[in-house]
């Protein structure tokens, strides 16, 4: 939680040094979108919980901000993992990592993005797997509205995907851009 | 594949792609991924996407993204200066000053800002350059600082004990209610503490003098606000009017209203504090999502109960076997983070800490201490980084030093919580019977 902290403003910034190729500009584009509707779940949150209780004292409810706001908080953490990742907002154990240098810091970092990546597209494959079972099956949430289940599902399958490409990116882009 | 192996990949694996520096999230659920298809093959791996969809759609943890926006919008729209100085009317006349200042702001601001980083940093980018102009030893400064800025982990809302209950099931607004108490006696006893410290030392502070220009009273208004804020939360969660995560958004969107108030509600702040939410609640999600990937490989292998029965079998007492946990969350603090520290011990110790009998809501505030604890013990305490880079210069070894004693003083609290656990338990007893 460590984002709030003032940082120093040196040298070109992540997106800047991805942007040097064509696929990591296009990468870019993906990122910021994607965070941008992130930010925009974050803001629905927000105003249909405090409607909803606002509306409490005269006993009106809108019976789906429950539901709503799981699949918004779901939306918010996909659609922004590839942003997070990019502006460096994971966190690490840095004791080892900040410390290396040259040719091993190289290679850490490869193992690091390689396993990453190997890990994101196995959450990916099994995702689009279960959500495929849901559209065939026609799941749907047990709730006023009986949601196809499918259909927020559906976002994880964008946020992992964009997050995929943005490792891959790295892979493109020979590290460089690792935080 | 027989147990002790699965046991012995699973150690090193998750050793080596932590010290390696993976990011936290996708080492936890790298291993755990690696686990469940050893032990279950792909059939294992079928459980994935329940995992990855049921801990992002979860109606309690948007408590998380809503608590973070209300300390992002106070701490970017300056609200939280205008605070301090009001804090700084209230306490500088104590012995030890504007330390107290700065131990009763963090307190109050941690808890409305959940992060203790971001504490550290706010007030410590008001503080720092005042009080050494003022004459003050830097070390006691960053000391109170950094020790200051736990306080919001422990003091409600924290984002630790909604993680936390999430994850244990217990109930989020009892674990509220149970940090209140320990909270306020850890104010208090580091308050102690530096009245002590400058009365054998004087020379730490500056001595008041008549002539020096005291700030105007009327700042002293400047408190009401962010406590009135702090009270309303916590209020609805208490007296039941509210869930804990509508508190949050009502928490949020009272944040917004006093960023307008102050004037600092500006295009730029609100989009940066929105997309520092987004940042946070997408780290400390997908840490979520890879331990439970973790913990739920652990479940299906066996190794969780494995090692449980393991460790009842040795025979150690219950206060032996707290002491060990004592021991071994100092030790995980020194290096890992707080939520991962949680997530990643708890499946495999919750069922011996169940065994054993202590009282879920007790321990939940035990392991906020700790992971306090964490955060100001080197080589890895944020708290310790982040008031370093605030320090204008100083060496780090100033702000270790500085900070030390709040270790011993917080291990204290815990020996306390010990003897008297009501000290955390009365207030939700008494509250909601």
């Amino acid at each position: 939680m460590d984002n709030a902290l003032p940082k120093a403003a040196d040298g070109p910034s992540a997106a800047e040094v991805q942007g040097r190729t064509a696929f990591g500009r296009l990468v870019n584009r993906l990122a910021d979108k994607s965070a941008a509707l992130s930010g925009v779940a974050i803001v629905l949150i927000l105003a249909l919980v405090c409607v909803e209780v606002a509306l409490r004292p005269f006993k009106i409810s809108l019976q789906v901000v429950d539901e709503i706001c799981g699949y918004l908080n779901a939306a918010a953490v996909f659609l922004g993992l590839a942003y997070t990742l990019r502006d460096g907002g994971f966190i690490r154990v840095e004791l080892v990592y900040d410390r290396l240098k040259g040719g091993i810091k190289q290679g850490v970092r490869w193992l690091i993005v390689l396993t990453g990546t190997a890990y994101v597209a196995v959450l990916l494959y099994y995702t689009v797997l279960h959500v495929l079972y849901l559209y065939r099956r026609d799941v749907r949430a047990v709730s006023v509205i009986e949601t196809p289940e499918w259909i927020p599902q559906s976002v994880a399958i964008v946020g992992l995907f964009v997050l995929l490409l943005q490792l891959i990116a790295y892979v493109v882009n020979r590290m460089r851009n690792v935080p | 594949m027989s147990l002790d192996i699965l046991i012995l990949i699973l150690g090193v694996a998750l050793t080596a792609l932590l010290i390696a520096g993976q990011w936290m999230a996708f080492a936890l659920g790298s291993v755990g991924m690696l686990l469940m298809y050893l032990s279950k093959g792909t059939l294992g791996l079928q459980s994935l996407s329940s995992v990855v969809w049921n801990t992002s759609n979860s109606y309690i943890l948007i408590a998380v993204p809503m608590f973070l926006l209300m300390g992002e919008l106070i701490l970017r729209s300056g609200a939280s200066n205008y605070f301090y100085r009001g804090v700084v009317v209230l306490l500088g006349r104590l012995p030890g000053g504007l330390l107290h200042a700065n131990i009763f702001s963090c307190a109050i601001f941690a808890a409305v800002s959940g992060s203790s980083v971001a504490t550290a940093a706010t007030v410590g980018t008001v503080a720092i350059p005042e009080m050494l102009k003022r004459g003050y030893d830097p070390k006691p400064v960053f000391g109170s600082l950094a020790a200051g800025g736990t306080l919001g982990i422990l003091i409600p809302p924290s984002i630790i004990m909604v993680l936390y209950g999430a994850l244990v099931e217990e109930s989020i607004a009892r674990l509220f209610m149970a940090g209140v108490l320990p909270g306020l006696l850890m104010a208090g006893v580091f308050m102690i503490y530096i009245a002590i410290h400058l009365m054998i030392n004087p020379s730490l502070a500056p001595a008041h003098k008549a002539g020096d220009a005291r700030p105007p009273a009327s700042d002293l208004l400047h408190v009401f606000p962010v406590l009135g804020l702090l009270i309303t939360v916590l209020g609805g969660i208490y007296f039941g009017f509210t869930t804990p995560t509508e508190a949050a958004a009502i928490g949020a969107g009272g944040a917004l209203v006093l960023a307008a108030g102050y004037g600092g509600l500006t295009k730029q702040v609100f989009s940066e504090s929105i997309m520092s939410t987004v940042k946070t609640t997408c780290m400390v999600t997908l840490i979520i999502i890879g331990a439970q990937i973790l913990s739920a490989a652990l479940t299906y292998s066996g190794v969780s109960r494995a090692v449980s029965e393991w460790i009842l079998a040795l025979g150690l007492s219950k206060w032996t076997f707290f002491l060990a946990l004592v021991v071994l969350y100092l030790v995980l603090g020194c290096f890992v983070d707080g939520i991962s520290m949680i997530y990643m011990t708890l499946p495999v110790l919750l069922p011996v800490i169940k065994a054993f009998g202590f009282d879920l809501i007790w321990f939940g505030i035990i392991l906020t201490i700790l992971i306090e604890l964490g955060q100001i013990t080197p080589p890895v305490g944020l708290n310790l980084f982040t008031i370093h880079a605030i320090s204008g210069g100083h060496s780090f070894s100033d702000v270790v030093i500085g900070s030390f004693p709040y270790c011993f003083l917080m291990l204290f609290v815990i020996a306390l919580l010990c003897f008297f656990p009501e000290i955390a338990l009365w207030l939700p007893t008494t509250v909601r019977g």
